[in-house]
């Protein structure tokens, strides 16, 4: 019987499995096949319902699903934490066991590092895990007036327009409570522009013109100081703020690191194409743990989670595999509380963003909401 | 004003491929009556905008999502196959129904076809327990 087995129960571990399922039923049926699913937790959180659930717009419960519900029911769910990938005897242990497989997928995301900045944790906020969005959602209940700095605080991170996203709708959110003419709001990017892509440079930078917000790049910083409520940069400058909402470091997660699988941030050497782990045929990786110059984002897992269930297919098969990765993106930018934008892209076409409307806005809200039926692969 | 026409020429020099194919397809949808078909959907679409609001986004997609979900194990192969066989049961059983007591139900249980029903109602009731206990 041949074993796979995929770790992590994020968007590309659920995808992977419940696409694979479909193209290979009948040998999992006569149990030629056996599909395991590893997971450190039972239920897969939507994380780009943070954005929301910060303002009151969604509530955590309506963030999360039991893995039961998303899985398909021929894959064997184990939840459990993953603590080291024996590459060399194909076997993942586990707290509780081991596995081995035939075929490893590794789709274990990624993580923020809040403590890698000295001072964040105690002077900053941020939306990008549950107990931060938490936080920040009483912060911003609370907020009364005064200085917003949004700063992105090291590349990659998750869903990279999420910082505009949030610093428009802060914007908004401001104005209707009439706290906007009593406020600042600044966002400070990495490198020499306010976004790595310049046709949403294009787009983005006339609108935080017309409504007033404030903007920074090559701002890279190394201290908070909670105390004096200023960011420190590598630059040597200092930012005041009131409220500061970090997009903290990102790294792999810490069982990569932990098996000697990862680069010096925890990211898996993947091949851009095939999605095959850089030295190792019999293991693929996808979504946030790779190492590849995509975004970190759902749609990213979702395309590659495609590739990958079609190209384990055909091994099982027998048969040599072919699909490839393009590079594929899909990301809706929400330029206000009720008005957005989109754009995709790949590694062969730029974006081409669409003037923001509120339909493109409803059809995210609606995606909020539907997002499950993307987890169960029919979306 | 001389200005503004200025203005207005050059861009319309400078846009003239993409006016004329634009033009084109406008006087080929006022000929065939689509245009005004157009419009109508359009002040639709409209309607819809102005009347959607994130809250119904929400609970209609949530509604669907939750069909979606459940439908795709209801659409599995071997749903799809109790389905289908419940359906033949139905489309068979053209008898009336006799009234069945402890005994009836026992004798009933010596013909084949019950035992494969319950076999497989008994199987369905292995799984249904694990499933239930899976999500207590």
């Amino acid at each position: 019987m041949k074993r796979v087995v995929i770790l992590g129960g994020g968007v590309a571990g659920t995808l992977t499995a419940n696409y694979l399922v479909p193209k290979i039923k009948e040998r999992i049926k006569n149990e030629e096949v056996q599909i395991t699913l590893i997971s450190d937790r039972n239920f897969q959180i939507y994380e780009p319902g943070f954005l929301y659930m910060i303002f009151n717009r969604l509530g955590e419960g309506e963030l999360k699903r039991n893995l039961g519900e998303l899985v398909d029911p021929a894959v064997q769910l184990v939840i459990d934490r993953a603590t080291k990938i024996d590459a060399d005897n194909s076997r993942v242990v586990t707290e509780n066991g081991s596995y081995d497989y035939d075929y490893l997928v590794i789709a274990t995301g990624s993580r923020v590092v809040p403590e890698e900045i000295p001072g964040l944790k105690e002077g900053g906020h941020w939306f990008y895990n549950l107990e931060g969005a938490t936080r920040l959602r009483e912060a911003l209940a609370k907020f009364n007036g005064g200085k917003i700095v949004v700063s992105v605080m090291g590349i990659p991170h998750k869903c990279p327009v999420a910082p505009m996203e949030v610093t428009f709708i802060l914007h908004d959110f401001l104005r209707r409570r009439n706290l906007r003419d009593k406020s600042e709001l600044l966002y400070t990017y990495p490198i020499n522009k306010i976004f790595t892509m310049d046709p949403v440079v294009e787009l983005i930078q006339p609108m935080f013109d017309e409504r007033g917000i404030q903007y920074k790049t090559f701002f890279n910083p190394i201290e908070v100081d909670a105390k004096n409520r200023k960011v420190i940069t590598l630059e040597g400058e200092e930012e005041s703020y009131d409220l500061l909402i970090a997009i903290p470091p990102h790294k792999g997660a810490q069982v990569i690191i932990d098996s000697g699988l990862g680069d010096k941030g925890g990211w898996v050497p993947t091949d851009k194409y095939t999605l095959r782990v850089d030295g190792y045929d019999n293991m693929y990786a996808l979504g946030d743990a790779t190492n590849l110059p995509v975004s970190k984002a759902g749609s990213v897992a979702h395309f590659q989670a495609e590739v990958v269930a079609e190209n384990l297919a055909a091994e099982i098969e027998g048969i040599e595999p072919t699909a490839m990765f393009n590079g594929k993106a899909f990301c809706f930018i929400e330029t206000g509380w009720e008005e957005a934008t989109y754009i995709w892209f790949d590694y062969f076409t730029p974006p081409r963003p669409v003037l923001p409307s509120k339909f493109v806005h409803f059809v995210k809200m609606a995606y909020n909401k539907a997002y499950w039926l993307t987890a169960r692969g029919l979306l | 004003m001389e200005d503004k026409t200025q203005e207005l020429v050059e861009k319309l020099l400078e846009n003239q491929d993409t006016i004329e194919k634009i033009l084109e397809k406008i006087i080929l949808l006022e000929k065939t009556g689509a245009l005004d078909t157009l419009a109508d959907l359009a002040a639709f679409v409209k309607v819809v905008q102005d009347t959607l609001s994130d809250e119904i986004i929400k609970k209609n997609s949530e509604l669907i999502t939750n069909l979606g979900l459940v439908s795709a194990k209801f659409t599995s192969d071997n749903a799809l196959m109790l389905i289908d066989a419940i359906g033949d049961a139905i489309c068979r059983c053209d008898k009336e129904p006799e009234p069945v007591g402890l005994t009836g139900l026992l004798k009933a249980m010596n013909d084949p076809d019950v035992k494969f029903a319950l076999g497989f109602l008994i199987n369905m009731a292995k799984a249904l327990g694990r499933a239930l206990r899976e999500r207590a």
